[in-house]
This record gives structure tokens, sequence and C-alpha cells, in this order.
């Protein structure tokens, strides 16, 4: 790619709209010294970026077609060479709304992923969701991370039949984070298991078939039944060890002072 | 000192006893009193307080994350942590609107800021509550849990209500004062995490029954707080307050005899909360609300008996306050002693360290900012408890006054003048303010006003004084004075001499405002061509022995200054001469008496007043010296000595110019 980086841009939305709980999309940059805009598309080279003046960008965001930021994300600087002068990847925005994030099991707007800082801006019109932009590896890093984090927590509830309810909201929701095509099957996978079971095959008809040609209803079944196996074989999840009690636990603990949280201990270092 | 906020825990071992609700009537009565305070919801399992909160509309909405969120984050988070990378308060705390915490504030008032951290339980609520796994959490995982949320919560910093007038790079943040935690109920791990590590001093509430009364005991013995087998009273390792609630009315005998049992069992209880029927049929926040019922009273006492617990060695300053060492931690006492105002001898210590300090000492910024911070917070806590402090009142319009005498920019100069009348505006203005009082203020704020050029404005005030039906007589004779000097302000000469002779001539005059009053008299005269009662009135001052310093100086120069131009020269010697034994560094004594006895002849004795005279004279002065040699010489003719002196006055301007350069 290396392509050269003459003028300072900022990130200041992306391309389309959130229509499902997260999803990565291409940047729209702004030129900060004539303030035209574009969509950050560098992966072909061969295809100039084509800037835009205010008045079609305006047209733009009215139509929908680019989702603007509340407040502009800075370039990352992964994306350019060490000296600042050379593009040498493509930046993605990630969007996601908040219950992707619950679901995630992430207590907060993650502060950095794979040594890369993240910088959160809340969506224009879109009030519960944030978006940050990295380049495309980490973006596809990063929505397998949380792909893989819900399929643990759709797993762990495999064995609570009241839940059946939560589990197709987590399948769903892995659907969405997951871009990977293996990470996608499994998320189908599960979406099947919690699925009520004739509607399954509409399913399987309107989305399995087209993204896996090359799978059969049959083949789905028997690959559901497997993973089934599986899952079921887990054992439920422990809820309080036998010896360990609320009791137990609260014995003496005002006598305990705080510890250093600030210093590494002898748990952190193992 | 440590400036990290006590962490309070409210613990009650079975539910229904009052717990939240004692939690929120505390919180608001300290915010009332300008108290940052923090409340966290930690009964995450049944959340009643951010529940009633919501539904009462006390909050609006709720932050992108709740107290299971920050509970779940410090569970899970890496340590050592990075004190760069904690999560920002305003991630998960919900702010009660000003509004509605006090809505008709005083403005001198402190602004008090009560933040929650809720649990909002329209957001996956049950979801995320099982993602915590609290039962999965070992007692290590609880301290280290409740470590780290101890460290966020000490390291968090909340805008502070300052006033317009303080210096532009004032601190503008703070910790909070205090935080509190409603905690779960039960022997429970959250309830673990509440009382451990987290908090500093665990307050728990128990009703009276048999259920209550045994359940905390046994409650109180396995968290460590009480020895098995031990008396109540043994000391334990964190304070603990009790605190017995849903105490019946009336002198029942049963209720005796629970209560002695709870004694025995628990310790001693600090406060007892009665029964009160509404909060059966709906929760109320009676420090707020309801500020005349019996159980408001009993909120405040609990409230004092917290703050004592906090801050109870602030309360230790008393002997200081006699002692020649208190200099070097006077304002470490005053800043103690500003979170222990809710107690009357909180109150009583700092008005004694703030009487030790006068206006007239302070000079910095940030001096004049804690002096302000520590009257506002006296006069508030003293109007909260029913008492009008209108000295205080007065006393920090003085500070304002000289605050804005010292400032260096323009504007906040202005602010803190506006400032100071705003609080001699409230006690003109009380109907509650007693005349003594008034008539201060409106003699202080004519004052400002003539500074401030407005002499009408300034009249009419000195006017209202003098004639206010029941304002002290030496008040009065003040006002008569003030008047005069802003009478000669306006050239009105006639009211002036009137206003100067009606105070001389009062009985209730201080010597120090009659002697003032007789030398202002004299210029007056002397201005007005009439020397001999000019000479008269300064000689009723040069014969009052008893008279200050100042005024006998100013009398003896001024009579001085009449016998020279009457040509009464060796008399005009003499007064220079007692002059300059009064006050040796005034520059115009040495050269009245200069100029005489030039006059008189005598070089040499002039020549050397002359060098004293220059030595003190600015730039300004050696105009006046020299245009009373060149009226000598006109009236004199040519005078020995003159062109010397002529020489000596041309040195010193000319060293007064190389020193400017």
């Amino acid at each position: 790619m290396n392509v050269p980086m003459t003028d300072p841009i900022a990130i200041i939305g992306f391309n389309g709209q959130p229509q499902v709980e997260c999803g990565w999309s291409l940047p729209i940059a702004q030129r900060e010294s004539d303030r035209t805009q574009c969509v950050f598309d560098v992966a072909e080279a061969h295809r100039p970026l084509r800037w835009h003046d205010p008045a079609e960008v305006e047209e733009f965001a009215l139509s929908g077609r680019w989702t603007p930021l509340v407040e502009p994300l800075p370039f990352p600087r992964a994306c350019c060479s060490e000296t600042g002068g050379a593009l040498i990847a493509q930046p993605m925005v990630v969007f996601a709304a908040r219950a992707m994030l619950d679901a995630a099991d992430e207590a907060s707007w993650p502060v950095a992923f794979q040594n890369e800082p993240l910088e959160w801006r809340g969506v224009v019109g879109h009030p519960q969701f944030h978006a940050t932009c990295v380049p495309a590896a980490t973006a596809y890093a990063l929505l397998g991370h949380w792909a893989r984090r819900v399929k643990t927590r759709f797993d762990s509830m495999h064995n609570k039949p009241h839940m059946r309810e939560r589990r197709l909201r987590a399948a769903d929701l892995m659907l969405c984070a997951a871009v990977e095509p293996s990470l996608r099957w499994q998320g189908y996978l599960r979406y099947t298991l919690a699925l009520e079971p004739e509607k399954v095959r509409r399913l399987f008809d309107g989305f399995i078939r087209h993204e896996f040609p090359g799978v059969t209803f049959d083949g789905l079944l028997e690959e559901m039944t497997k993973l089934k196996a599986v899952l079921d074989s887990q054992r439920p999840p422990v809820v309080a060890s036998a010896v360990s009690t609320a009791r137990s636990k609260v014995n003496r603990i005002t006598q305990r002072p705080p510890i250093d949280v600030f210093e590494p201990t002898q748990r952190d270092a193992a | 000192m440590n400036d990290s906020p006590p962490i309070f825990a409210f613990y009650s071992f079975k539910g229904g006893v009052g717990r939240s609700m004692a939690v929120l009537n505390l919180a608001y009565a300290l915010a009332i009193q300008g108290q940052n305070v923090l409340v966290l919801d930690m009964d995450l399992e049944a959340p009643g307080l951010s529940g009633f909160l919501h539904r009462k509309k006390e909050i609006k909405t709720f932050a992108p994350f709740d107290m299971v969120d920050l509970v779940r984050w410090a569970a899970d988070v890496v340590t050592p942590l990075d004190p760069n990378e904690l999560p920002p308060l305003e991630d998960f705390t919900v702010s009660i609107p000003a509004e509605k915490i006090k809505p008709d504030r005083y403005f001198f008032e402190p602004r008090g800021r009560l933040d929650i951290i809720p649990v909002d339980e329209g957001r996956d609520y049950y979801d995320r509550l099982t993602a915590l796994e609290m039962g999965n959490l070992s007692q290590d995982d609880l301290v280290r849990t409740g470590s780290v949320l101890r460290v966020w919560l000490q390291r968090l910093r909340v805008p502070r209500d300052v006033p317009d007038y303080y210096a532009a790079d004032h601190e503008q943040d703070a910790p909070y004062d205090i935080i509190l935690i409603d905690s779960r109920t039960g022997i429970t791990e959250t309830g673990g995490l509440c009382i451990g590590p987290l908090s500093d001093i665990l307050v728990v509430l128990t009703a009276l029954n048999d259920q209550n009364v045994k359940g905390t005991r046994q409650f109180l013995e396995e968290v460590g707080i009480r020895e098995t087998g031990k008396p109540a009273s043994t000391r334990s390792s964190k304070p603990c307050l009790i605190v017995a609630t849903l105490v019946p009315a009336g002198e029942i005998q049963k209720k005796r005899q629970r209560l002695k049992v709870l004694e025995e069992e628990l310790g001693p209880i600090v406060v007892r909360l009665s029964y009160h029927p509404q909060l059966a049929l709906e929760e109320t926040i009676f420090t707020r609300d309801c500020p005349e019922e019996y159980l408001t009273r009993e909120y405040v006492a609990l409230l004092e008996q917290i703050v004592k617990s906090a801050h109870g060695e602030a309360l230790e300053w008393g002997p200081w306050l006699a002692d020649d060492e208190l200099w070097p931690r006077y304002h470490e006492g005053t800043r103690a002693l500003l979170n222990s105002t809710s107690l009357a001898e909180g109150r009583s210590l700092l008005e004694h360290l703030l009487r030790r300090r006068e206006s007239s000492q302070i000079s910095e910024d940030e001096d004049f900012a804690l002096h302000d911070r520590a009257f506002r917070t006296l006069l508030t806590a003293e109007f909260q408890a029913q008492r009008w402090r209108w000295d205080v009142i007065l006393r920090l319009a003085n500070l304002l006054d000289r605050w804005q005498q010292c400032s260096t920019d323009p504007e906040r100069r202005d602010r803190r003048r506006q400032a100071e009348l705003q609080y001699l505006d409230f006690v003109i203005d009380s109907p509650h303010a007693p005349a003594g009082q008034k008539a201060k203020a409106l003699i202080n704020r004519g004052l400002a006003r003539g500074e401030a050029g407005q002499t009408e404005l300034a009249i009419a005030d000195f006017t209202q004084v003098i004639e206010m039906d029941g304002a002290p007589l030496q008040r009065k004779a003040k006002a008569l004075y003030n008047r005069g000097v802003a009478f000669g302000e306006a050239r009105q000469t006639q009211q002036e001499v009137d206003d100067y002779s009606r105070v001389i001539a009062m009985d209730d005059a201080s010597l120090d405002l009659k002697a003032r009053a007789l030398v202002n008299r004299g210029v007056t005269h002397d201005q007005e061509g009439e020397t001999e009662r000019a000479i008269a009135d300064y000689s009723r001052v040069v014969a009052m022995e008893d008279a200050p310093l100042e005024q006998r100086f100013e009398a003896r120069l001024n009579r001085g200054w009449a016998y020279y131009l009457t040509d009464r020269l060796n008399e005009a010697v003499d007064d220079e001469r007692h002059a300059i034994q009064l006050n040796a560094r005034i520059w115009n004594a040495h050269a009245n008496l200069a100029i005489a006895l030039l006059v008189l002849g005598k070089v040499d004795e002039a020549l050397a007043c002359y060098d004293q005279a220059l030595a003190l004279a600015k730039r300004d002065h050696l105009d006046e010296i020299a245009e009373e040699l060149h009226d000598a010489a006109e009236k004199h003719g040519p005078l020995k000595g003159m062109e010397a002196v002529r020489e000596k006055i041309e040195n010193r301007r000319r060293q007064l110019q190389g020193e400017s350069k």
C-alpha cells in the first residue's frame, strides 16, 4: 500500500448506517486543510480517493449513506509508517452498541486491544452506539475477540433451560460480531440450537445456504447434534464451592487491610 | 493530613430496618450542608435505593454503566493497576440536581454535590448480575476487589463550588468529602465486599427484636468486629457505630428491656432512630422535606456521630488554640475543622481559630480563599443550626474588603467588591438583623461606596445610620464622622464642619473619633482661610494626652504649618520637632521644620532637616518642597542656603530617576 500521507486528516464518521449491534465499516476522513471529506478506502491502490465538498457531504449524511460521529477520532497512528509519512494499513471503523459490550463481558469501552490504544466516540443519531478507528487487521481481530467471548457466554448458558431467550440473543450478537467464516459457522450452529426446531429450516434456506453453499440441511443437523453433545457434556457452572460458603468467606474480613493494588502481588506475578 | 474521603458502609443483618433511607437521609443532609457526597448502592441483589430515586424522579436517567459494572470491573481488572487507566467517574455516577438538594439556598451557602452510583435494573440487569458470579469469589478475591474499588473511590475528584471572585488558578476540583455505601443484608459475598477493606467505618443498623439482635451479634462476631464470648465493649479493628432503628415511641417497659439487651449484645447505641408511621406508607427524605419532624432530628444526631467518627481528630485542635505554636499549623487546623461544622464543638473551635487571625494579617490569595470558605461554612452551619450570625457575615464582608484591596487583577477586585456589597446588603435588607449590626453594615457600605466615588450614595448610607432608631450612639458618631469626610469630598464644607462639630460634642463618641474630627475640622478651617480656628482645633488635640499618637502627630504637624504660614516661626519649629518625635518617618514634618529653620536663618540645621525630608520623599514630594521654597523666597526675599537646598532637591530627583530606570 505505502500511500504518501501529505495532509493531516481526522475520522469524522463511517460509511453506511449501523443496522445491527456491531460491525465494521470504511471510515469517512476529513482533510484539515480544506475540510473536504471522503470514504477512506485505500485498499485498492489504483482507485484514487474521491474528496467531496461540504454540500455533498451533508447530502450523504442526510440520506443515510454516511454516519457522522459526535466528535472526530484521530487518524490511527498504527496505519502510518513510523516516520508518519506513508499510509501502511487500511483504517476501519468498528462500531458497537452497549448491548454488545455487555454480552462480550466488557465492563466498559476497552481502552486498548492488542497493544493498540482505542478511543471511542458517540455516533450521531444512535445514542446506544460508540465507534473507534483502528487498522483493518485490529478491527477484524477485535470483532473476532468479542464473538468468541459471546460464544463462551452462550456455552455457559447451555445447561440452563430458562435462559433460551438469552442464548438466542447471545447467538444473534455473536453473528453480528463474527467476520471470520469459521466463527460465523459456529455462530449459526449456536443460533439454530437456541431456535425453536420448526424455524431451523427457514434459517437454513434464508441465510446459511447462501453463506455456506457447500453445506446441506442434513449436514447442518448433524453438526448441530455434535455440538449439542459437546455442550451437554459440560459440567454445570460452579456457583459456589461446597467448602467455601459466603459465611466462611466473610470470616474476619473486617480485619483484612487493603492491599496495594498498584504493586504486583504474588498472584499477579504467577 | 489524609485527604482521602472517609468511606462508611451501612449494614443491617435483616432488611426493612430503614438502612437505605438512613443512607439517603444522611446523604441529603450532608449535601445540604455543602459537602460533596457519593452514595454507592451496593445492595446489588435488591437495589431499593436506586429504585426509590428513579421512581421519585430524583434522578432522571442512568449513566452508561452502573454499580454492577463497577464491581465487575474491580473484580476482573488486572493488577497491578495502571493509575492512568482507571475508568472515569462520569461513566458510573448520576448527580442529584442541585435544586432538588436545596431549593432555597442562600447565596453564601456552599453548593453541595450528591452523586449516586446506582444499579440500573432496566439494562440486562439479571444477565449482568449473574455474570458477576459473586459466589465464585474467594475471600482473597473480595479483599482484592474491595481494595481496587477503594483506591478508585479515593482518587476521584469532583468540581468544587468555587465563587467567581476566587483567583483564576484556584483549585477547581477536590475529592469527595464523604462516601456512603448501602450494603447488602445477611451474610453474603456482596456484604463481605462492602465491610471488608473497601470501607473505613461500619454503621450497623438493627431493630430491637430478637431475630435482628441475635443475627447482628453473630454477624459482628463472624466478620471480626466482636470477639466471640468477649464483652460487646471490646475494641475492634474497624470502628463500628451501632444504631437502633424502628424504636417505638413512648416509655414502654418492653422497649427499655430490648434496648438494654441490644447494648449488652452489640455495644453502646450511638443513636436511636424512631419508628415513623409515614415510612410504612411512603419512603421520605425527612432531612430535606420535613426538617421539623422528630426523625429528622434523629438523623441529624446520627450525622453528628458520623462526622465525629470521621473527623474526630479535628476536635483535638482545642488545646492548640491557646498554644504559641499554633501559627505553623493554623491552616491545617482550619481545613481540618471545615468538615466538623455540623458539630457545635467543631463550629466553636473554628470560630475561635478564625478570631485569632485578623483580616489585616492576610495578604495571599490562597489564604483569603481558605478564610472565605471557612467563614461561609461556619455561617451555613450556624444558620442550619437555627442561628443567624450577623457578626460572622460582617467579618466575612471585611475579609472581602481586604481581599479586594490586595487584588492586582481589576476584574477579580471588582467581583470581590461586589461580593462584599452583597453581604452588606443582606444584613441591611434583612428584617431580622439587629440595629447595631445594620448600622455597622451601612457604615461599611458607605465607606465602600465612598471609595468607589459614589459620594452621594455613601452620604445616604451614613445618614440612614444617623437617623436610625436603636442604632448605638457610638455607631452614630462613626457615621457622622464618615459623613463629614464624604461631605468634604463633595465640597459641602458647611455640612462637613457641622458633622465634625456634632461628633466633637457627643459624649458617646470615642476619644479617637473626636481627635480625628478635630483634626479634620482644623484642616477644613485652614482651607477656608480660618487659620486661628484651625489652630484652636489642633491645639485641643495636642492637649488631649490620651488621644491616639497618629492624631497627635497630625495635630502637631498641621498646627506647625499653620504657625509657619502666620510667621510664628519659633512655634512652628517647636510643633514640627514634636511631630518628628511622634513619627520620624513622615517626610513633610522634616520639610516643614526645614523651611521654618531656613527662614529663621538657621541654615545648617535647615540643611540637615532637608536631608532627612529628601531621603523620605518620593518624586512628587520634591515638587512640593521646591514650591514651598519658592513661595518662601517670594515672601521673605532671597534666603541664605536656598541654592544648596535646590541642589539637594535636584540631586535627589536624579537619584530617584536612576532608581526607576
